[in-house]
């Protein structure tokens, strides 16, 4: 039962591999949706393994937000394409800024955890 | 049972986030890679086409030298020749086969040296046109013989735009531009300032758009002969009208 935290790993893993074996031939065009898109899904990754290191982990409100973050971002960056408007520059910042943040408290809890801090 | 299904939206959540990842990755490379072969591509095409050219140019240069050995002898060996060779002589000195000298004007132009943010870049660089604009002001004022940047400008030449580029009998210019003719140089000043868009180009736009235009008159002017090729493939003459 300890060895169950390495599941997700595994399924990364999987996922790293049905990627590059699908190869999916996705158009130039949307690029840079796809980017954005994953930056939500990894700040959303982050979210969810910090919740889970301070123990406030909730399936449902993980899987939405993945889910919801993921495609959210990528419209915004099309309506801001459509407007004119770099929204593309914004969603990085909030994401990126996020991202960070998750990093260092994941870092943070860890150490705490372990005694080490 | 219950500990492992709390980490089914976790695995979920990962194996897609693992698909994003090398979707997203695989998408970049291939992007890169296609920007990088289609200019390698190009790059080699430009690059023996113009390797093509310079050898052709070497020939037409070759050809045109044995002829004129050709010419040499003929009018050496036959009186009657000798009248043909003069003529000849002058056709090509008008048709611009010779390189000439003598008093004339100068015009360089070139490009804003840099342009202010926010502005048309278009607006701060010389364009075809603008070559067009002058060269026409100065065949206007009685210009015997004009180059671009030493391509001499002959019945057939045409300035026009290719890219950042500007093609004058099909060689490539870049800024700075000097224009030379030959002609009476007080003649061919009047010209440019009598012109209604050479002026315009060369006084007012020049200022406005900090473009460099220079004009000099000088009393030694020297201007190549045409190296490219004459050849004419479609066009017949007519015989008995002039």
């Amino acid at each position: 039962m300890g060895r169950l935290y390495l599941l997700p790993i595994l399924g990364l893993l999987i996922g790293v591999i049905l990627g590059l074996v699908l190869r999916v031939d996705i158009p130039s065009v949307y690029v840079p949706y796809l980017g954005i898109a994953l930056l939500a899904a990894l700040d959303s990754a982050f979210g969810g393994l910090r919740a889970s290191l301070e123990g406030k982990f909730n399936d449902k409100l993980f899987i939405s937000g993945f889910f919801g973050n993921t495609l959210m971002a990528a419209f915004i960056v099309y309506i801001g394409d459509r407007l004119g408007i770099p929204l593309y520059l914004a969603a990085v910042v909030a994401f990126g800024v996020r991202l960070f943040q998750n990093l260092a408290l994941i870092r943070r809890l860890i150490f705490q955890s372990r005694g080490w801090g | 049972m219950n500990e492992a299904r709390r980490f089914l939206s976790p695995i979920l959540v990962c194996l897609i986030l693992g698909f994003l990842l090398s979707t997203a990755f695989y998408a970049q490379q291939r992007t890169r890679e296609r920007v990088g072969q289609r200019k390698a591509e190009l790059t080699e095409i430009i690059k023996s086409l113009e390797k093509e050219r310079e050898n052709l140019k070497k020939e037409t240069r070759k050809l045109r030298e044995r002829l004129r050995a050709y010419e040499k002898e003929a009018a050496a060996h036959e009186g009657i020749l000798g009248s043909f060779t003069k003529e000849l002589e002058e056709l090509k000195f008008a048709a611009g086969l010779t390189a000439v000298k003598g008093t004339g004007v100068e015009v360089s132009l070139s490009d804003a040296l840099q342009v202010p943010p926010g502005e048309d870049p278009n607006n701060y660089i010389i364009h075809d046109y603008d070559l067009r604009v002058v060269v026409n002001a100065l065949w206007d004022g009685g210009a015997e013989a004009i180059a671009i940047n030493n391509q001499r400008l002959v019945s057939t030449s045409a300035i026009r735009c290719a890219g950042n580029i500007i093609l004058v009998n099909s060689m490539r210019l870049a800024t700075p531009y000097k224009i030379r003719a030959i002609g009476n140089s007080e003649r061919l000043y009047r010209a440019l300032q009598e012109n209604k868009d050479a002026s315009k180009l060369l006084w007012n736009y020049a200022k406005s758009f900090s473009l460099i235009a220079k004009i000099k008159t000088l009393s030694h002017i020297k201007i190549p002969a045409y190296s490219g090729s004459l050849r004419v493939e479609h066009a017949r003459a007519i015989k008995g009208e002039d």
